[in-house]
C-alpha cells in the first residue's frame, strides 16, 4: 500500500487516535484504539511499540480511561531510527485480506431489487515514521483495532485465507456508531437475476477501497457496487472511486492497498450450506 | 586397434572405419584434422558450461515464474538436450557417421536394457510421475512410513527431507507402485480432536465449551464450520470428537495450541477427563470389599495384613 503522505487538511480532520503524536522518553504514551491499546515510547533512538487488550479483566471502563504502563507481559516491538526521531503517526487503513460478512440476519433480495447495506469494518493502525525531509513515511508496524477470526473463502481444494466479520448489515447509519477505529462501508447490493438473492454470506473485497473522512472526522469506505446474476455466474463488483454521498465533505485519506481502474467479476454472494465442516462437498 | 575401437568397428558394422577410427589419430598426430579436434575439444569446455549455466538459469526462471517443480522439469530437459547436441556435434566434428552409430545404439540399448531394467524402470516412472503430478517440490508427502519434504524429483528417484532432518532417497518405481499422500496438496485441512469425557458430564454444555475454545483459537477457521461428534460410549469416557479446520501452515500450530486451551478450559470448567478405570461390583446381595490400609514396609507394625483377615 502506498505510503504517501496525507493532504494536512485530511490529517487535521482525523479524530480519536490517529494523527501525529510526540513519544515521551520517560514513559510510554498510552493510545486507546478501539478495543486495543497502544503504549509507544522513544528511548536512546529507538522507537518502542507495544500493544494489549484494553480491557482489563475485571475492570469497568470509561471513555478516556488508558493504562499509562503496560502489564509487564506485553511484548515491546522495537525499531532504531535514522535520526533519532520522536514521533509517529498513526494512520488508519482498511484489513489487509478479503472480508466475509455474515449478517446477524439473513435477509433475501427479490429479482430487480436492490438495497444498501452498511458495514462497520474495524480498521487497522497504521504505525509510520515520518521522514523530516518530506519524503514519503517510513511504516512501522500495522496493527489491528479489532482482531477477527480467520475463515476461508472457497471450496476445499482452492481459495483464500480471509476475516470473518459478523454484522448486523444496517439499512441505515446512525452517527453514534461511527466509532474512530471503524469506517462506514456501504454496499448497494443489486440483484439483476430472476431469482432470490438470499444474502447469508458475501464476500467484501476491502483491498480496494479507499478511505475518506467528512467534515465530521468521521471515516467512510467508498461505495461498493455489486451486481448478482445468477448463482452459475459471479457477480460484477465496482467500486466508486469516491466518497459515499452520506460523507459530507469527505476527502480521501488513505488510497486502497490494492488500486484497480474498473470493476472486476469475482464469487461475491455464498450460501453456508456450500461447505459443511464434514469436509464432504465442495 | 584397441579394444574399444574394435568394438566400434563391430558396431558400426563400416568397413571404411577401421581406416576412419586408426587414421584419424593418425592424421591428427600428423597435424591434419587438427582444427577438427580443437572446434571438438572448444565444444566440449566451452559448450559443457555455458550449457550448465543456461539450465540453471532457466531453472530459476522458471521457477520463479511458475513453480520449483516446472522449474526443474525445464532445466533438466535444456541440459539433457543439450548434452545430446553437444555430443552429436563433437563426434560429427570427429568424422564419425551417425547413421551407423543410431544402428549400434539400439544394439547397445538392448544390451543394456537386460542388464539395467530396474533403471529403466526408474526413469519410465519418474517420467509419469512429472506428468501425473501427484505431488510437486516443496510439498510434504507420506510414502509408507516416511513423512518429509520434497526436495527434488529426479530421473531415477525422489528425494525427501524428513521433519528430524534425515534424507530419504525413493526410487520412482517405488512411488509409482505405492501409495502416496501429499500432505500439502489442498489449502486447508481438517484437524480431529478425540476427546474424553466422565460419564457424569453434559454432553451439551461439553459441546458448547469445546465450540466456544475453537472460536476463540486465531487459528482455527469459521468455516468450514468446527463441529462435534458424539463417537459413541467408551469404556470409561464419553467420546467426543472435535473437528475443526485449519489452513495447511497453521496446521501444527493450531493442534498444539488446541490441545492445551481445551485442557485448561476444561479444568476452568470443572469438565473431568477421566483415565481407565474399572469399578468392581458383586451385587446388592454382598457386603461391601473390605479395605484395610497397609503402613509402608520399616514403619509401624499393625499385624500381619496377610493373615489376618478380620479386616
Amino acid at each position: 500500500m502506498s505510503s504517501s503522505p496525507i493532504a494536512s487538511d485530511a490529517l487535521s480532520r482525523l479524530a480519536g487516535p490517529w494523527g501525529r503524536h510526540a513519544l515521551p522518553a520517560d514513559h510510554s504514551l498510552a493510545i486507546r484504539v478501539g478495543p486495543r491499546e497502544l503504549w509507544l515510547r522513544a528511548a536512546e533512538g529507538e522507537i518502542q511499540v507495544a500493544e494489549g487488550d484494553a480491557l482489563a479483566p475485571g475492570t469497568a471502563v470509561r471513555p478516556g480511561d488508558q493504562r499509562p504502563e503496560p502489564p509487564d507481559e506485553v511484548e515491546w516491538s522495537r525499531w532504531a531510527t535514522p535520526q533519532g526521531e520522536t514521533e509517529v503517526d498513526l494512520r488508519p487503513a482498511l484489513p489487509d485480506r478479503t472480508v466475509v460478512l455474515k449478517p446477524e440476519r439473513a435477509f433475501r433480495l427479490l429479482p430487480r431489487a436492490e438495497a444498501r447495506v452498511y458495514v462497520r469494518v474495524p480498521l487497522w493502525v497504521r504505525i509510520e515514521l515520518p521522514q523530516a525531509s518530506g519524503g514519503d513515511p517510513l511504516l512501522l508496524d500495522e496493527i489491528p483495532s479489532l482482531a477477527m477470526s480467520d475463515t476461508w473463502w472457497g471450496d476445499f481444494m482452492e481459495g483464500e485465507l480471509t476475516y470473518w466479520l459478523p454484522t448486523t448489515a444496517r439499512r441505515r447509519m446512525r452517527p453514534e456508531l461511527q466509532l474512530p477505529h471503524l469506517a462506514a462501508c456501504p454496499l448497494q447490493l443489486v440483484n439483476r437475476s430472476s431469482e432470490d438473492l438470499r444474502v447469508e454470506k458475501l464476500s467484501f473485497r476491502v483491498a480496494h477501497l479507499s478511505l475518506f473522512v467528512d467534515d465530521a472526522g468521521r471515516l467512510w469506505g467508498e461505495e461498493t457496487r455489486v451486481t448478482y446474476r445468477g448463482e452459475a455466474e459471479s457477480s460484477q463488483v465496482e467500486m466508486s472511486g469516491s466518497a459515499p454521498a452520506e460523507a459530507d465533505g469527505a476527502i480521501r485519506v488513505v488510497p486502497p492497498r490494492s488500486p484497480i481502474v474498473k470493476g472486476f467479476r469475482a464469487r461475491t454472494f455464498d450460501r453456508l450450506r456450500v461447505l459443511p465442516g464434514m469436509g464432504g462437498q465442495g | 586397434m584397441t579394444a574399444l575401437e574394435l568394438l566400434l568397428v563391430a558396431a558400426l558394422q563400416d568397413p571404411v572405419a577401421p581406416e576412419t577410427v586408426t587414421g584419424f589419430w593418425e592424421r591428427v598426430a600428423g597435424g591434419e584434422d587438427l582444427g577438427a579436434l580443437i572446434r571438438a575439444l572448444l565444444l566440449v569446455f566451452l559448450g559443457i558450461p555455458v550449457l550448465m549455466a543456461a539450465a540453471r538459469w532457466i531453472r530459476r526462471w522458471v521457477g520463479e515464474k511458475y513453480s520449483l517443480q516446472q522449474g526443474m522439469v525445464a532445466g533438466k530437459l535444456l541440459l539433457y538436450s543439450g548434452v545430446i547436441l553437444i555430443f552429436v556435434s563433437v563426434l560429427h566434428q570427429l568424422g564419425f557417421k551417425l547413421t551407423p552409430l543410431l544402428g549400434a545404439a539400439g544394439i547397445v540399448g538392448i544390451a543394456l536394457g537386460f542388464a539395467s531394467q530396474t533403471s529403466v524402470s526408474n526413469v519410465i516412472s519418474g517420467f509419469f510421475l512429472i506428468a501425473e503430478r501427484p505431488f510437486e517440490v516443496d510439498d510434504i508427502v507420506q510414502v509408507g512410513e516416511t513423512i518429509g519434504r520434497v526436495l527434488s524429483i529426479d530421473t531415477l528417484s525422489v528425494k525427501l527431507r524428513t521433519f528430524d532432518n534425515r534424507f530419504v532417497r525413493i526410487p520412482n518405481e517405488t512411488i509409482v507402485k505405492s501409495q502416496v499422500t501429499t500432505v500439502t496438496r489442498f489449502p486447508i485441512r481438517r484437524l480431529d480432536l478425540n476427546v474424553g469425557v466422565a460419564y457424569k458430564e453434559n454432553v451439551e454444555r461439553v459441546r458448547d465449551v469445546l465450540l466456544d475454545v475453537v472460536e476463540k483459537n486465531p487459528r482455527a477457521l469459521m468455516e468450514p464450520q468446527p463441529m462435534v461428534f458424539f463417537d459413541g460410549y467408551g469404556d470409561s469416557a464419553l467420546l467426543l470428537r472435535l473437528a475443526v479446520w485449519a489452513t495447511r501452515e497453521n496446521f501444527i500450530i493450531l493442534k498444539n495450541s488446541l490441545l492445551e486451551e481445551v485442557k485448561a478450559r476444561f479444568d476452568e470448567e470443572g469438565i473431568e477427563i477421566p483415565f481407565p478405570h474399572r469399578t468392581l461390583y458383586t451385587g446388592l446381595a454382598t457386603d461391601p470389599f473390605p479395605v484395610r490400609v497397609v503402613p509402608p514396609t520399616g514403619g509401624t507394625n499393625d499385624g500381619d495384613s496377610r493373615t489376618d483377615r478380620n479386616g
